[in-house]
């Protein structure tokens, strides 16, 4: 069975601290991290709440045709980042390890050399954090019990009963 | 699944999986356009000029705080055409439960069968025990005059246990009945 990912405060801290400094170094407008099943980790910056979660889905799934592309273009080693370069704004996406990525939203106020570099070195830093987390942590058992259950079924209930 | 201790989240991705046109996106935009628009994000699709979807539908889905956490559904469709085969594996990547969205008419029947194949086969390959994974069924066009008896449906598709729904997702009928019972399914297993 795939398993979870399962966040301590002490990690979730330490990435937000590699996210934050990458961040403010790289004057970017949104940084985050994702796994690459879409899932945000964690963000930095504008386009908060949702925009970001959406960012992160289309990111993981960017990276992966990617990926399937370098596999039928026969590259062993598969594309290790991705570069949209617009009128207006850039992102950049790099791999973090073989399970999570990198995003980094930004403008032309900042240099494209500058923010790849940048990048690596906070893909390394943060590699170091999540290879940590893949091995263990708290499960939501001792939360997500019967009354958990029951409560949730009811807040279902309403969130499609009229609102308008 | 993915627990955010500090920021007290849970977050859990469901997938619309079937056939070709068996009304995955169409579950997807109801359920969009009948939440409370507070508890939902942006519907994003990336389909084709003809709207079949080329890669997948999102949208993320949240619920208040219960017990201090916060529960966050993430909705996936994956494109039912064969020639996108490859990304509906992507897409069902980190799953923890699927609704199957079967399409009821009759000559719709051998796809069904191959898709859930396809399905068990995936899953399999990305780890899962395909038999395990939290399962809901949804027999949806049932408004279509030819559409064949759901045991029909049922005695090809179903697993002991799995939840079972007769639907007409144009018309919103049995949709949101559909993702509770996934909702309720995949959180009960935590
Ligand atoms: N009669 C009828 N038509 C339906 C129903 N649900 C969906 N449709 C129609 O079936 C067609 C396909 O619906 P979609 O929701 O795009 O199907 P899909 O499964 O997302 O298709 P792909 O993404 O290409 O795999 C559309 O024309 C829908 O209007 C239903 O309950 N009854
Ligand atoms: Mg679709």
């Amino acid at each position: 069975m795939a398993s979870g990912l399962f966040l301590t405060d002490a990690q979730s801290a330490k990435i937000e601290r590699h996210l934050i400094h990458l961040h403010s170094r790289a004057q970017a407008i949104c940084t985050l991290l994702a796994d690459i099943s879409g899932q945000l980790i964690s963000a930095v910056g504008a386009a908060p709440g949702t925009d970001s979660v959406t960012l992160a889905a289309l990111a993981a799934s960017n990276m992966a045709a990617t990926a399937e592309m370098a596999r039928l273009a026969g590259e062993p080693d598969s594309f290790s980042y991705l570069f949209h370069e617009g009128k207006e704004r850039n992102i950049y996406i790099t791999a973090v390890g073989d399970t999570f990525l990198l995003v980094i939203l930004f403008d032309h106020s900042s240099q494209i050399g500058w923010v790849r570099l940048l990048a690596k070195k906070t893909a390394l830093e943060l590699l170091e954090v999540v290879d940590e987390i893949q091995e263990a942590g708290e499960s939501p058992g001792t939360v997500v019990d019967t009354d958990f259950g029951e409560t949730l079924a009811n807040q279902l209930d309403q969130a499609f009963e009229a609102w308008d | 699944m993915f627990i955010n201790w500090k920021l007290r989240e849970l977050n859990l991705k469901i997938v619309y999986y079937g056939p070709p046109l068996s009304g995955k996106t169409t579950n997807l935009v109801y359920i969009h356009s009948r939440v409370n628009p507070r508890l939902r994000g942006e519907l994003i699709s990336l389909k084709t000029k003809e709207d079949r979807t080329i890669y997948f539908d999102f949208m993320q889905m949240e619920m208040g705080r219960i017990k201090g956490f916060k529960p966050k559904f993430n909705l996936y469709t994956v494109p039912g055409q064969v020639i996108y085969v490859a990304s509906r594996k992507l897409v069902l990547q980190g799953a923890d439960g699927v609704i199957y969205v079967a399409d009821s008419q009759a000559d719709k029947l051998r796809a069904n069968i191959e898709t859930m194949r396809n399905l068990e086969e995936n899953l399999r390959e990305l780890g899962y025990n395909p038999f395990e994974i939290p399962l809901v069924l949804q027999f949806n066009k049932r408004d279509l005059p030819d559409a064949i008896p759901v045991e029909v449906l049922r005695s090809y598709l179903a697993r002991d246990g799995c939840p079972q729904f007769e639907a007409v997702a144009i018309r919103g009928q049995g949709v949101i009945d559909t993702l509770k019972a996934a909702i309720n399914l995949v959180v009960a297993r935590i």
